[in-house]
């Protein structure tokens, strides 16, 4: 038997309702994909840019402002801990390497973060895509996405605000706060990270200091960069990043950490307490998604079981005609399957657009790459609508293939 | 295509029908059943062109859904071919109505989406999933036989009459041995009209097929080679020509 000529002629009738009942349903179902896309996305993303960032230490106050200033960028005023703690983890054995992060300028909308040589090569991870990276004073070496050329000398501006996503250009506000007769000259840029930091200008933390009128860090004006700092008053950072050796050596640092004064932790303690929010806030719109999905199914079978009751006349002619049982149910069904079959596929590409647009605008707003895209989970999701989508369009087609032919046609 | 009385095709190989004291009421209330059909008999040989008038709501389309198997007599039976239907499961009821009855509707019951070639085929694709090329051909051999040339046409587009042809050559599709028409005519003008009568008969005596017309129309009516009226449920007065 062949069902399409019926399941074609059924849908042509439905003219516009054909169309508009996948789409609300593709809309629902998106909805729910994206939202899973997304989340997922946000996760690894925020994980991958905390990857070099195995433990902070900083002043007392919000672990969660000190991952978000440190790690994403989002600049706030932040307490300031004794440079001296530099040198301490310096020389301390558990610690592999540690780097200060000084952050408050802004070049056309880029945040200039001071920090070590070594810290720019994310401790030997990277190398410059262009040029090198800064090995004096007045050197920068600047993010993949910042828009400024090798070779370009720039002032930093004091406290104003970066601008993710709207950099390259100088603001008003920049303009007013310059550190007049401050200036970099930009000697190299870095890979892609995916992360805010590919928006920064990295600049020597001493320059940082001593723009700020607070020394180089150092005893001596010539001395090299990077520590030992070693000069009679370390200026004060807000944050120490520190790479310890082993497990144990970063449990007993953050534990060393947590006193006088200071805070020490890891990342990954702010990032799950984030995830269990995210994955909370994620279960609620799930629910409601499934709702969402549960009452558009309803309603689209609904539509369906009417229409099928305003085609009995039909489909006691095709019975008239010969046509057994099984071809008006198979008929039916499949006309009400392709119309929620349809609208879930439709929702499932939907649902990887909106992702990736959202994503987009993620990335806009804080510099955080979300690599957001359609994975098994919401192919699996969608398969489980489809699954129920088949069952929801035997509710039509049960009602129709049973019907008395006699009263039905007269 | 001439008006002509249509010959007897008793002789033919085809099977016959034969009706016997059906019975058939309906219920509607809480009050007694109404009977719609009251003990009618009627015996058609092959090939035989047989009219039934009366008024409306007189038990005419009951009694062609009775012969089709689309509706089960309260009493009494129907015989093809020598065997009753009432005997067969409903499955082997659609097999035998798919293999040997044609039907025409007063209203044509055409799906207007299809074309004219899909309407056509339609009855076929209750048992093919494929259309072997005989019968796309045969459907375009049908639809220039009733005269219809735009076979890509979507049925919905066409006139009245159009759309009656395009029925007939519906039911014609499996070459039935059993024609029923109800009304074909009625929708029509009276040109049309005699148009689709020629049409039917023709087409009935080329597939020696039996053709039970059930109408109003005295002129077609007028070439049936047993004529009966049908009144209250009975079955009157055999007029054999």
């Amino acid at each position: 038997m062949n069902p399409w000529p019926v399941v074609t002629a059924d849908l042509r009738a439905l003219r516009w309702v054909a169309w508009l009942a996948p789409l609300l349903i593709a809309l629902a179902v998106a909805v729910g994909i994206a939202i899973s896309a997304q989340e997922a996305a946000l996760r690894q993303s925020t994980a991958r840019a905390a990857d070099d960032f195995d433990l902070l230490v900083g002043a007392p106050g919000s672990h969660s402002q000190l991952v978000l200033t440190t790690i994403y960028l989002q600049p706030d005023a932040l307490p300031l801990i004794d440079g001296v703690l530099l040198n301490a983890l310096a020389s301390d054995p558990r610690v592999r390497a540690a780097a200060p992060v000084a952050y408050g300028d802004s070049v056309r909308g880029y945040p200039v973060v001071g920090t070590t040589e070594a810290f720019a090569a994310r401790w030997g991870r990277l190398a410059p895509s262009e040029g090198r990276l800064f090995n004096s004073e007045g050197e920068a070496v600047v993010g993949a996405d910042v828009r400024l050329s090798l070779g370009e000398e720039i002032t930093p501006s004091h406290g104003v605000p970066v601008r993710h996503g709207q950099a390259g250009s100088e603001s008003a506000d920049e303009a007013q706060h310059r550190h007049e007769g401050v200036r970099y000259r930009i000697v190299g840029r870095l890979p892609r990270l995916g992360t805010p930091w590919d928006s920064a200008i990295l600049v020597p933390i001493e320059t940082v200091w001593e723009t700020h009128g607070l020394g180089n860090g150092h005893a001596r004006d010539d001395a090299a960069l990077g520590p030992p700092f070693d000069a009679p008053k370390v200026p004060g950072v807000p944050a120490i990043v520190v790479k310890p050796r082993a497990v144990a050596d970063a449990y007993a640092l953050r534990a060393q950490y947590r006193q006088g004064g200071t805070v020490a932790f890891f990342p990954a303690e702010v990032l799950v307490d984030l995830y269990r929010t995210l994955g909370d806030v994620r279960d609620v719109l799930v629910v409601a998604t499934i709702l969402n999905d549960v009452l558009v199914f309803a309603a689209t079978a609904m539509l369906l079981l009417a229409l099928a009751g305003l085609r009995r006349r039909r489909y006691a002619l095709l019975r008239a005609l010969g046509a057994s049982p099984a071809y008006i149910l198979l008929s039916v069904w499949l006309g009400a399957a392709l119309v929620l079959v349809a609208g879930c596929l439709l929702g499932l590409a939907f649902g990887g657009i909106a992702a990736w647009l959202a994503g987009r605008l993620v990335e806009q707003k804080t510099g955080l790459v979300l690599a957001a895209g359609v994975g098994w989970t919401e192919v699996f999701g969608v398969l489980g609508l489809i699954a129920v989508g088949s069952l929801v369009a035997l509710l039509p087609a049960v009602a129709s293939f049973r019907q008395p032919v006699d009263p039905s046609l007269r | 295509m001439p008006a002509s009385a249509a010959p007897d095709l008793a002789a033919s190989r085809a099977p016959s029908l034969a009706v016997a004291d059906l019975v058939v009421q309906r219920r509607e209330g809480p009050g007694p059943a109404r009977l719609i059909l009251d003990h009618v008999s009627l015996a058609v040989a092959p090939g035989t062109v047989v009219g039934i008038a009366g008024p409306s709501g007189a038990g005419k389309t009951t009694l062609l859904h009775v012969i089709a198997g689309l509706l089960r007599p309260d009493g009494g039976s129907v015989h093809w071919d020598g065997g009753e239907l009432g005997a067969l499961s409903e499955a082997a009821r659609d097999r035998w109505r798919r293999d040997n009855v044609g039907l025409v509707f007063q209203d044509f019951q055409l799906l207007p989406e299809l074309s004219v070639i899909e309407n056509i085929l339609l009855p076929i694709r209750f048992d093919h999933w494929g259309t072997p090329r005989a019968k796309r051909d045969g459907a375009a051999l049908l639809a220039a036989r009733v005269g219809l040339d735009q076979r890509t046409a979507r049925a919905g587009s066409l006139s009245r009459g159009e759309q009656q042809r395009l029925a007939i050559a519906r039911a014609l599709m499996r070459r039935p041995r059993l024609i029923l028409a109800d009304e074909p005519t009625a929708s029509l003008d009276a040109e049309n009209g005699a148009r689709i009568g020629d049409l039917l008969i023709e087409c009935a005596r080329e597939n020696e097929a039996s053709l039970l017309l059930v109408s109003h129309d005295e002129a077609l009516l007028a070439r049936a080679a047993q004529r009966y009226r049908l009144a209250d449920g009975k079955l009157l007065g055999e007029r054999t020509r």
